[in-house]
């Protein structure tokens, strides 16, 4: 614009030169007017050169048309790979979802061949099937997907929900396996998810779901910290899977703005539900109820006292209790009762959780009288660790590869269970079936989502028979999520 | 067989205390490493941080070069989990030394941290409230009863708070969510949330939302940024206090001089904020009153004030004993040794040049 200005002026100010000239153009010989015709053309030329000279002179910084236009072609092409990429590379769902699993693979040893399969409900194989004293196995393998059916961005009232499978080995004898379905669930946040720390929170669970029971038989399959699982709990069926409807939540949580740590004073959940474990309707008239509360130390994330947690539950079953003969029911109103009361204490480096189970169960007699057969039992773990796997800051940090922070964390866990301290009953005596599982070891998480554990098991019966003798057992078994 | 197992057990503690050994490897005259707390991290995560004379620094690698020499690994670790993260990291030993907002720090220290304050690493700068581009608001009084969003327990909290009492209003008359700077604009740009505070320029650039305050010369609204040393580190290694200062405070001096403005803008670029949105946000500012080390009067009123805030605003619950948080020393020897005393203007308790200027 600033040259275009110029031109016109030069243009304007040599046409008024000439027109000044014509004026006296009687007078002029033509010699005079080629002399000003040429002088009016070096004009026009030197124009045309100061014109050309101001084009080049563009600042380098300014981008041309031609930049805009090469920047616009590689964003056209990266929009284009990208839809042509979504469309034909990209797995899809109706709604936000999550692909997860976890799979463990195991070796163990024992000195033992001769025991009984009475451990094989903490997911142990029995020593005894084969006459074997070591063996490889996979004990679990799970897929799964979880999402939200609806996202609430205003006040994160999400409905979310969970479906996954697990992998099942089958005693027929063949060497199948089945997939069976594990959780399949929705839940709804009745409370806001996203009010910050200080809110309470408020959630509804309907379908198949783990119970809330103490703290072992809660946390998923992938988080249970060591290679068995504890005893009485499984022994009690804590672990099954329930088909209901639990509500969850927690009030009054004390939030330390230093650390974003939150301790709910007070947790809670209460459900009901078939009772009858998982994949199955309910198989008699009753359901069963289950609830329980926990009161964490309202203190700040740098006190020594933080993540000290007191809980107590309960489960109030019903279940069918059949003959000696299981030809008949003798009532579908059995008592099947589960008591609990756990303490968790986390600060790392140091850990520890104490649980103590009670179970009692209606069992028949053979003269079809019905008596109750009350189990009991004590799990205590000790932990220490070493690194900064378990430090949020540290496992959230930027990061360009795939660094992750490892944890090397022995521990030693102290197992208990009597199934039976009532008068004897039919299946089970009173005191001879109790035991002790100790185990010394060592988790490794050397990978985001591995570890490594490794476990050296001391099993202790409190009346040794043929069938069951003290052993001792060594395990090594990897775990691995994704 | 038993035997076997024995052998087992043995086996397995070995291995266990070989695995250990390694982690808990102990530290001896000098500390075998430094680890650095930033309080932030890049666009999607990435451990690049524009912002601050501290991690320009880290860009630079002038620790590293200062401790090439001795063998002493400079580790610094930026986290996305913001200030909250920096405590929890300190709490449980596993940074030395920390670039932290004013709330975090005040309520770190608050709730027992021990840590000292040894230079002020940034202060001023502009505040922005980021509302979706369709909004009709045109005044925070018009967005009452609607959600705000801001990252709880980061300086911004403290920030909201106090412009929320600037207009005479309270945190009770919006819903204030808590999600982090992604979160924020993500929300933004889907409409789902009525404002956030912000950097508006990537949002404003794809036409998804707009400014409707923008402030450019409060100078408390900011509150300067800190970086301190945990006590427990100053009390074993003073003189690598002395070092790591004195390089940062060099580094200081670096960023606050106008020939490299456009060097450090495509520094900081690398966080994948982009160049052209740091000019924006610092092209009218004075990189010398931007990247003022000095624990001068401005930047004790402002902890001060921001420790009574936190108070008032729940936020802590113990006071925090600002005047033997800090320990000027550090600075004093660096700026002595630099002879930079004087390069950086001194403030007045309001903000105001000590010397007079503008």
């Amino acid at each position: 614009m600033k040259h275009n200005n110029t031109i016109t002026k030069a243009v304007a100010g040599a046409l008024l030169a000439l027109a000044a000239t014509g004026t006296s153009a009687y007078a002029a010989t033509n010699e005079e007017l080629e002399k000003q015709l040429a002088v009016l053309q070096q004009t026009v030329e030197a124009l045309k050169q100061q014109v050309q000279s101001q084009k080049v002179a563009v600042p380098e910084n300014v981008a041309t048309q031609d930049d805009v236009e090469g920047v616009r072609a590689d964003l056209e092409n990266f929009k284009y790979d990208e839809s042509r990429q979504q469309e034909r590379n990209t797995a899809k769902t109706f709604r936000d979802t999550t692909l997860f699993g976890a799979v463990q693979t195991r070796a163990q040893l024992q000195d033992h061949q001769d025991n009984a399969a009475t451990l094989a409900g903490n997911g142990n194989p029995a020593s005894n099937a084969s006459n074997r004293s070591s063996t490889f196995d996979v004990p679990l393998a799970l897929l799964g997907v979880r999402g939200n059916l609806y996202k609430d961005y205003v006040e994160g009232k999400n409905l979310d929900y969970q479906l996954s499978f697990t992998y099942g080995k089958r005693s027929d004898g063949t060497n199948n396996s089945d997939f069976n379905l594990a959780d399949a669930f929705l839940r709804y946040n009745v409370l806001s998810t996203n009010g910050g720390l200080e809110a309470s929170k408020l959630n509804v669970t309907f379908g198949q779901q783990l119970i809330p029971f103490g703290l072992e038989a809660q946390a998923p399959e992938e988080l249970r910290p060591t290679i068995n699982v504890a005893n009485a709990p499984a022994f009690l069926g804590l672990f099954n899977r329930q088909v209901g409807v639990i509500v969850r939540g927690d009030v009054n949580p004390f939030v330390d703005y230093a650390a974003n740590y939150r301790a709910p004073l007070v947790e809670y959940a209460f459900g009901v539900v078939n009772g009858n474990a998982q994949n199955k309707l309910d198989n008699n008239n009753s359901k069963d109820y289950l609830g329980r509360v926990a009161l964490t130390l309202p203190v700040n994330y740098a006190s020594w006292l933080r993540e000290l947690k007191v809980g107590t539950s309960f489960y109030k079953g019903s279940a069918n209790v059949k003959n000696a003969a299981g030809t008949a029911v003798l009532n579908n109103d059995g008592k099947s009762d589960r008591y609990g009361f756990d303490l968790y204490y986390n600060h790392a480096p140091y850990g520890a959780t104490y649980e103590y189970f009670q179970g009692r169960t209606d069992v028949a007699r053979a003269n079809n009288t019905i008596g109750e057969a009350k189990g009991e039992g004590h799990t205590l773990t000790l932990f220490y660790t070493f690194g900064d796997q378990f430090f949020n800051s540290i496992k959230s940090v930027a990061k360009f590869d795939d660094w992750h922070p490892q944890s090397i964390q022995p521990f030693y866990r102290y197992d208990y269970y009597n199934p039976n301290k009532n008068a004897a009953l039919p299946g089970f005596p009173k005191d001879t079936n109790a035991w002790t599982t100790q185990t010394l070891g060592v988790n490794w998480f050397f990978a985001q989502t591995t570890k490594l554990q490794i476990g050296l098991n001391h099993v202790n019966y409190d009346t040794e028979t043929a069938t069951k003798n003290d052993y001792n057992e060594l395990q090594a078994q990897f775990q691995y999520g994704f | 067989m038993k035997k076997t197992l024995l052998s087992w057990f043995v086996a397995l503690s070995a291995a266990t205390t070989f695995l250990i050994q390694p982690i808990t490897a102990l530290a001896e005259d000098s500390p075998k490493e430094i680890r650095i707390g930033i309080s932030s991290a890049g666009v999607g995560g990435k451990p690049k941080v524009g912002y601050s004379s501290v991690t320009t620094g880290h860009l630079r690698g002038v620790l590293e070069e200062e401790f090439k020499k001795d063998g002493i690994k400079v580790v610094w670790r930026l986290f996305p989990g913001a200030g909250p993260a920096t405590n929890e990291a300190f709490s449980n030993g596993q940074v030395d030394f920390g670039w932290h907002g004013d709330l975090p720090a005040i309520v770190g220290r608050s709730t027992g941290l021990r840590h000292k304050v040894i230079f002020s690493a940034g202060r001023f700068g502009p505040f922005y409230v980021v509302v979706p581009a369709d909004s009709k608001a045109k005044s925070l009084e018009d967005l009452k009863g609607q959600t705000i969003s801001i990252f709880k327990g980061t300086a911004l909290q403290l920030q909201l708070s106090r412009l929320l009492k600037r207009y005479n209003l309270k945190e009770s008359d919006f819903r204030v969510i808590s999600q982090d700077q992604f979160q924020s604009r993500t929300s933004l740009a889907t409409g789902d949330i009525a404002a956030a505070i912000t950097s508006p320029w990537t949002l404003e650039a794809r036409g998804v939302a707009k400014r409707l305050i923008e402030i450019r010369d409060d100078k408390f609204l900011n509150a300067p940024l800190t970086f301190w040393v945990g006590e427990e580190f100053e009390k074993k290694y003073p003189h690598i206090v002395q070092r790591v200062t004195t390089a940062l405070i060099k580094q200081a001096h670096w960023s606050s001089l106008e020939e490299n403005r456009n060097e450090q803008y495509k520094l900081w670029a690398q966080s994948g904020v982009p160049y052209l949105d740091w000019k924006k946000d610092w092209d009218d500012y004075d990189l010398k009153e931007r990247h003022s080390p000095l624990l001068d009067d401005h930047y004790v009123a402002a902890i001060k004030q921001g420790v009574v805030e936190a108070k008032e605003f729940k936020l802590i619950r113990k006071d925090v004993d600002v005047d033997s948080w800090i320990e000027p020393k550090y600075l004093n020897t660096a700026l002595k040794e630099l002879k930079l005393e004087g390069f950086w203007p001194e403030l007045d308790a309001q903000g105001n040049r000590k010397d007079g200027k503008k």
